[in-house]
């Protein structure tokens, strides 16, 4: 095969129209794993709105943990603290609104308080909305209190210090800390433990987990994050999409596997196949 | 539109900075001991500051230059539309018109999604599939390296086993325990490495501040 | 209508600056960046104030209730007002070199040393890791210790071949782990920015 005159071909006849990286020449590779990804997730919702069964998820102990962590706030009269991470509208942001749906509407339910911080000015009223829409669907529309939907301010270090403040001063029993962090993680997860609170984080920042590992009672590793949102609410349509992301990495996993076998036996063609555009 | 003399400027950067500096300093340092009053009364100065200083930044980089300058200057009136979209946010705190604070959520949703799928996001995981396919077998000079062979086999196995360790809805994998005990120790090791090199990082800072603390404000540092 | 139209408005809107990165056509790059991502950029500039809202109510609120430590959320109002005042009515606005510097006086103090309490929080977490509560704790341990030892001088003194071992679990182990862990991370943002781009997560649309 003539690898060459195959790029000049496809160079020619997409070059005009499909974008590439001109270092790495992924782009038709990337636009086939999308087409492959879309199409699982396609196949997959059309599954989950029939009556077929899905898919079992294996168990996430942090997620377990949430329902002990808001009953040790409902025995002990203290309240739980939210932070919904450092991020704008992000993907991690919205993973972490997705287990605070979860955990509003048994806040509501065990009639608990809850304290919701957020470090930006347009997370705001999306948490206000998640939280109050909890207290409807919960019966207890008034019980909802706008004071405990908070912004401080978006600098790191402020919002950091505004935090310890209030987990120490409210007392806070459970302590739980969704999205991504930065650095200022270990002061909210050490002010948790000097509050006595249980806590409970998960991080898509690799470099932040560690230290929320030590630190929390429980701690969501990598992607478990992500899986929140399915597993918590155990609706078919979300579990439906994580069943499509594990196919996803399933594919990569796959091109993977079969580039080390060939390499091994002297073959360069899956990483010429790959980068043909 | 004011301004206040350079002297006041000066006198904030000379010594009165080094003990407002020195005494903010120590102030936040007394949480180390508990929570006080001290430490409280800095904590509502940084977040009233912060979030003042925030507000400014985005009124005279954002607002002020999109009416003044887009607008009346260059004449780009569209830009009244994204304005108006903006406001629309203010419709939240109120009961029976909260339906209108939706569009521009929405719009920020969507245009944030939007630039989260782009080929550019899809992109680097071909890039880390492509830059792991590494030989199980290296030769170097016609002959077996056991060295480099043992690393690319360590480094595709940690690899793989990190993988599958985080497929959920794969029942086959959730039952190997093998899988998840060994993804999971896997695991631990790479967040430790990282735990030890962030650390030596973390005591610099702290040495930043005891510099200041003895150098600029004390002096008993040379210089 | 109330709940269609927002989801709506985010499927175009997200469609539209996704499928520019995908093809090459620079009239639809040109009107995504000049007015998609500018409508982004100036709307949620407009929504500051609602954070400041937010922030002023509860601490008015709390001042006029005279609730526990009204008297901290006088000295937040206070400093909050000063700045804004400054910071507005100033020439040059936040570039005015008073406003820098009274800024200055301030910020980097507080915020630096909250960066370095990571220090004194880092030991006690660390301290409360080497408890060795199980296997993993132990492992994260092990790895930890290793790649400190491996990085100060002491620890070839110590053990001579610390350095490379410290290396090897650098480059064999975190690299490899920690790139697959980038797989699925990337996979699971890119999922759930899929389930807000079509609809299925709409916690973020407001109850009536």
């Amino acid at each position: 095969m003539d690898i060459a005159s195959l790029r000049e071909g496809l160079a020619s006849a997409l070059g005009g129209w499909l974008a590439t990286d001109a270092n790495n020449r992924l782009g038709l590779t990337t636009v086939v794993f999308v087409i492959y990804y879309a199409s699982c997730n396609a196949y997959w919702i059309f599954k989950a709105r029939g009556n077929s069964p899905l898919r079992k998820l294996r168990r996430i102990a942090g997620l377990d943990a949430i329902d002990e962590a808001i009953g040790r706030c409902t025995e002990m009269g203290r309240p739980v603290l939210y932070n919904l991470g450092m991020d704008g509208l992000s993907s991690s942001t919205f993973a972490s609104l997705a287990i605070l749906s979860y955990v509003a509407i048994r806040v509501v339910r065990y009639d608990t308080r809850m304290i919701t911080v957020t470090r930006y000015a347009s997370v705001l009223p999306v948490a206000e909305n998640t939280v109050r829409q909890s207290y409807v669907e919960g019966g207890k529309p008034d019980g909802f209190r706008i004071e405990d939907v908070r912004f401080l301010t978006s600098d790191q270090f402020g919002f950091a210090s505004g935090i310890l403040g209030i987990t120490v001063r409210e007392s806070v029993a459970a302590n739980l800390m969704f999205g991504y962090y930065y650095a200022e993680s270990l002061i909210f997860a050490e002010a948790g433990f000097e509050s006595g609170a249980i806590q409970i984080a998960g991080t898509n920042n690799n470099s932040q987990t560690p230290f929320f590992i030590p630190a929390c009672d429980y701690c969501l590793l990598g992607e478990e994050l992500f899986a929140a949102s399915a597993y918590l609410s155990k609706d078919r349509i979300r579990t439906a999409t994580l069943v499509a992301q594990d196919l996803g990495k399933l594919f990569i996993a796959v091109l993977m596997g079969l580039g080390v076998i060939f390499t091994t036996f002297g073959s360069n063609v899956i990483q010429n196949l790959m980068t043909l555009f | 539109m004011f301004d206040v003399p350079t002297t006041w400027s000066a006198f904030l950067r000379g010594d009165i900075g080094n003990w407002i500096g020195a005494f903010l300093t120590l102030a936040i340092f007394s949480i180390l001991w508990k929570e006080n009053p001290i430490y409280r009364w800095c904590e509502h100065i940084f977040v009233g500051s912060t979030s003042a200083y925030s507000v400014v930044t985005t009124f005279s980089s954002t607002i002020k230059t999109g009416v003044q300058t887009n607008m009346i200057q260059n004449g780009d009136w569209w830009e009244i539309i994204p304005i108006c979209l903006g406001l629309l946010i203010y419709f939240q705190p109120f009961p029976g018109y909260r339906w209108i604070s939706r569009f521009p959520t929405a719009y920020w949703v969507g245009y944030n999604a939007g630039m989260g799928l782009t080929i550019r996001t899809f992109m680097p995981l071909l890039t880390y599939a492509r830059t792991s396919m590494l030989p199980l077998i290296v030769t170097t000079n016609g002959a077996f390296d056991l060295m480099a062979s043992f690393n690319n086999t360590v480094f595709v196995g940690s690899l793989f086993l990190t993988l599958l360790y985080f497929f959920f809805s794969f029942d086959f994998i959730a039952r190997q325990q093998w899988i998840l005990s060994g993804g999971r120790w896997i695991v631990m090791l790479a967040f430790g490495a990282s735990f030890g090199t962030t650390v030596m990082s973390r005591i610099s800072l702290f040495l930043g501040r005891a510099e200041f603390l003895l150098g600029d404000w004390l002096g008993i540092l040379p210089k | 209508m109330r709940r269609t139209l927002p989801v709506a408005l985010t499927f175009i809107v997200g469609v539209t600056a996704m499928i520019n990165t995908y093809f090459v056509n620079p009239s639809l790059a040109a009107f995504c960046t000049r007015y998609l991502a500018r409508t982004s950029t100036v709307s949620s500039a407009w929504a500051v104030g609602l954070g400041t809202l937010n922030l002023m109510r509860i601490h008015i609120r709390r001042i006029n209730r005279r609730q526990d430590n009204w008297q901290y959320s006088v000295s937040l109002v206070v400093t909050y007002v000063i700045f804004l005042f400054l910071g507005v009515f100033l020439v040059g606005h936040q570039n005015n070199h008073f406003f820098q510097a009274f800024f200055n006086s301030i910020q980097p103090h507080l915020s630096s040393t909250m960066f370095s309490v990571l220090c004194f929080y880092i030991a006690s977490a660390a301290f409360r890791a080497f408890r060795m509560r199980s296997m993993e704790a132990t492992m994260m341990l092990l790895s930890a210790f290793i790649i400190m030892l491996g990085n100060v001088p002491i620890g070839a003194a110590i053990f001579p071949p610390m350095p490379q071992i410290s290396d090897w679990i650098m480059n064999q182990i975190n690299t490899s782990s920690l790139r697959a862990m980038s797989i699925g991370l990337s996979m699971g943002g890119i999922a759930q920015t899929m389930r807000n781009l079509v609809g299925i997560e709409r916690g973020h649309l407001a109850a009536e």
